[in-house]
């Protein structure tokens, strides 16, 4: 059934085809929707799921920690300073192997106090252990959400999926909303093989000694690592059932292109559109959208810019006394590989519209060298500095 | 706790979790202040001033024994009606249920066994042949002559005004109607035999072993307090109730404070009288009751209280009854558990066969929660 609603409204019925067991929620604008919505549900009979409110956002993640390591499927919705406040149990969840879904409005950090997109949030909670997942519009959301908890079941780590503040929490667009028995069909229920049971007592994030440590956080890197590729079955599996593809890498007329841009979210729009543009005058553009953050999906990444001479790297987030993280991730991961010019963009923080017209312009100085390029540490920053 | 020979990575589990479980580990040694279950006087109880049983009369009133109640409440006070309508009910203050939700409407309840309690039957003591005489009828003097009668004195009590009640008849009446208060008096000295004589000038019907002289019955300068002081003039040898400090007048609210000095000054001339099973009694643990698993722990709206004139008359049975039933009987462990689903290291255990719960203090690090969890306050941390 197709319908006409906004990306939080998206996660929240995603949340009710996943027929998730346990919500604990803190609201917070822009995510304040999915957990309204949510406890409706609930309320109205429609989910079968505890609505615990809590007092903060730790507790949140807290509470979902405990959920499920119990065995239940655990949903909680943050944004901005509630992820940050979230910190501490963002590595519980983590190390614990616990595949708890999270959606993350992603909003700017203050101060200054600011509601609208930025991914500084997020990434910078990219060392926590989350496998991270950025969206690109509505359907999107719903669709990655079924495809996070098979995987992160699969895998036993959880999953934080991001939507752009207020571009896609708040945006109204067509999303297909599969039956619920196809959704069931697709994913079962979660029935781990370890839970914390009163019946066989043990304790949970007991303390551990240096032999066991280091093996277990090397086992648990290699499980990341194997991440993209159970990410890419579970979406291939999604698309044969559902006919939609949420692969870990979205390449755009990238085959031969000599110029890729680089974005995450829902900017990768404005990219394809930017690489149109430019195509039509006869630069030979393309783009990649990375839906995956973590695990970072290098082998892809790097296949898709084997011909790229010149690589702009969208960031709305910046690394103070670096540069953009996104283009961080994109350096350390053609390091050795490709000799390509990397390029970092900032740009459309702090509810900056990133338009395909800016990105063009900026495409345009950054590669041919006849503008003046407006350089501030490694970056370029497309809205320009007072 | 057996070594264990781990190959690979793989062979552990892939949650943090112990692969046996961790009781060798014992934590007990790192407690500061220890849980310990124990019975204790509920705080509303600990809060009257006449010390009523509150729990057991509200259990009475539960299963809808008026008559039972209100023998319970008359142990102690004999005119509930009285406070039921006029003490500002500390007990409500004290009552651990407003942590959930309200207090329990005690005092709509203290009232409603007033009411409909017909036939109260406290406990009453074969006579002595001790003979006592109370000067002045007030709340005071009436209570403490009722309870030396319950404990087998011959009691006379004699006032200089018209009616029994002292104070009492000067209190509004849509607060306390004059036929409540006659009603209640007359079931004092029913249930206690009292003799009782008013319009008294003098001192009559000696010799006594103990006159006891109710200083609060009337109020300062008024003309039953002259009478009541020349009377107070011939006795030798005697004890006086008066309030604890001398500028405190009497207040409408303070009933139950009168009916506890009242009671305190029996418990004295028992004492004078050589007897002793007064104190023996007051010392006994009362018998504690438990309330069925079937109190209520739902959250309830934060709704009027319930009204004392409803309660009197036309409140039915069944609300009056599912009031009662809030009550958590603080004090007594019911065995409801909360402790064992609180405590996060499972240290709280039901001990099905001695039907009491135990604290494994080999591995309680004193957290507290159970305490904190236990609605009846009868965990409590302390320094042992």
């Amino acid at each position: 059934m197709k319908k006409v609603i906004m990306g939080t409204e998206a996660a929240a019925l995603a949340g009710v085809l996943a027929r998730v067991q346990v919500v604990a929620a803190y609201p917070i604008t822009p995510q304040t929707v999915i957990v309204e919505q949510l406890s409706d549900y609930i309320g109205r009979g429609e989910l079968d799921a505890e609505f615990l409110s809590v007092e903060s956002e730790h507790s949140a993640m807290a509470a979902c920690v405990g959920a499920s390591a119990t065995g239940s499927r655990a949903l909680t919705a943050t944004s901005s300073q509630g992820l940050a406040l979230m910190h501490e149990m963002l590595h519980h969840a983590a190390g614990g192997r616990l595949p708890i879904v999270m959606f993350n409005a992603n909003r700017a950090l203050s101060p200054p106090w600011n509601l609208y997109c930025d991914h500084t949030d997020s990434l910078s909670q990219r060392d926590t252990g989350w496998v991270q997942y950025y969206c690109a519009d509505a359907q999107d959301v719903l669709d990655a959400t079924l495809i996070a908890y098979k995987t992160a079941e699969q895998v036993m780590l959880p999953v934080m999926l991001n939507l752009d503040g207020f571009y896609l929490t708040h945006t109204s667009e067509i999303v297909d909303v599969p039956d619920l028995s196809d959704v069931d069909a697709f994913l079962p229920p979660y029935r781990p093989a370890e839970m914390v049971d009163p019946d066989r007592p043990s304790t949970y994030g007991a303390v551990c000694g240096a032999d066991l440590y280091t093996p277990l956080k090397f086992r648990r890197q290699r499980d990341m690592l194997g991440v993209t590729e159970v990410w890419s079955e579970v979406s291939t599996e999604f698309a044969a059932r559902f006919g939609r593809e949420h692969p870990p890498v979205e390449a755009y007329l990238s085959a031969d292109a000599q110029v890729v841009i680089i974005a995450i979210g829902t900017a990768a729009g404005a990219a394809r559109m930017a690489a149109d543009t430019l195509r039509a005058e006869g630069m030979a553009v393309g783009s990649l959208r990375l839906s995956l953050m973590r695990p970072f999906p290098t082998a892809t990444v790097l296949k898709a810019l084997s011909t790229a001479k010149h690589i702009v790297v969208l960031d709305r987030d910046i690394s103070f006394g670096t540069e953009g993280i996104v283009a961080q991730e994109v350096k350390a991961c053609l390091y050795g590989n490709s000799s390509a010019a990397v390029h970092g963009l900032v740009t459309g923080i702090g509810g900056v519209d990133v338009t395909a017209e800016k990105l063009a312009e900026a495409v345009r100085i950054l590669t041919d060298s006849t503008g003046t390029p407006r350089l501030l540490g490694q970056s370029f920053w497309a809205e320009a500095p007072l | 706790m057996a070594k264990i020979k781990i190959e690979s990575v793989d062979q552990l589990p892939i949650m943090p979790l112990t692969i046996e479980d961790m009781t060798w580990n014992r934590t007990g040694s790192w407690r500061l202040l220890t849980p310990v279950v124990g019975d204790k006087i509920p705080p509303c109880q600990g809060s009257c001033p006449i010390g009523q049983p509150i729990p057991e009369f509200i259990q009475a009133a539960l299963e809808g024994d008026w008559d039972l109640a209100l023998s319970q409440l008359m142990e102690h006070n004999p005119l509930p009606g009285v406070t039921g309508r006029l003490c500002y009910h500390p007990c409500q203050a004290k009552c651990l249920r407003r942590k959930m939700d309200r207090a329990v409407e005690i005092k709509a309840l203290e009232n409603a066994a007033a009411e409909r309690g017909r036939l109260p039957r406290p406990v009453k003591k074969p006579a002595t042949g001790r003979r006592v005489a109370v000067l002045g009828a007030g709340l005071a003097g009436l209570t403490a002559a009722y309870h030396l009668a319950l404990r087998g004195c011959q009691v006379l009590v004699l006032d200089p005004a018209e009616r029994p009640g002292g104070f009492l008849n000067d209190i509004a009446s849509d607060k306390l109607p004059p036929e409540v208060l006659d009603r209640e008096v007359q079931r004092l000295i029913s249930v206690a035999g009292l003799d009782i004589k008013t319009c008294m000038q003098d001192l009559e019907g000696g010799p006594y072993e103990l006159v006891l002289i109710d200083r609060t019955a009337h109020p300062a300068g008024s003309l039953e307090e002259t009478v009541l002081k020349k009377m107070a003039a011939q006795v030798l040898d005697g004890l006086e109730i008066t309030w604890e400090s001398s500028s405190a007048s009497f207040k409408a609210s303070q009933v139950s404070r009168a009916v506890g000095l009242g009671l305190q000054a029996a418990l004295q001339a028992e004492r004078r009288l050589g007897g002793d099973e007064l104190v023996q009694a007051e010392a006994a643990q009362p018998e504690r009751v438990l309330v069925p698993a079937a109190v209520k722990f739902e959250r309830l709206p934060d709704e009027k209280t319930m009204r004392l004139e409803a309660a009197a008359a036309g409140e039915p049975d069944a609300s009056l009854r599912a009031e009662a039933g809030r009550c958590l009987s603080c004090g007594t462990c019911n065995l409801c558990q909360s402790c064992v689903l609180g405590c996060p290291d499972a240290c709280c255990l039901l001990d099905e066969e001695k039907q009491r719960i135990i604290i494994d203090l080999y591995h309680c690090k004193g957290c507290g929660i159970c305490s904190y969890e236990c609605p009846r306050g009868v965990l409590a941390l302390e320094n042992v």
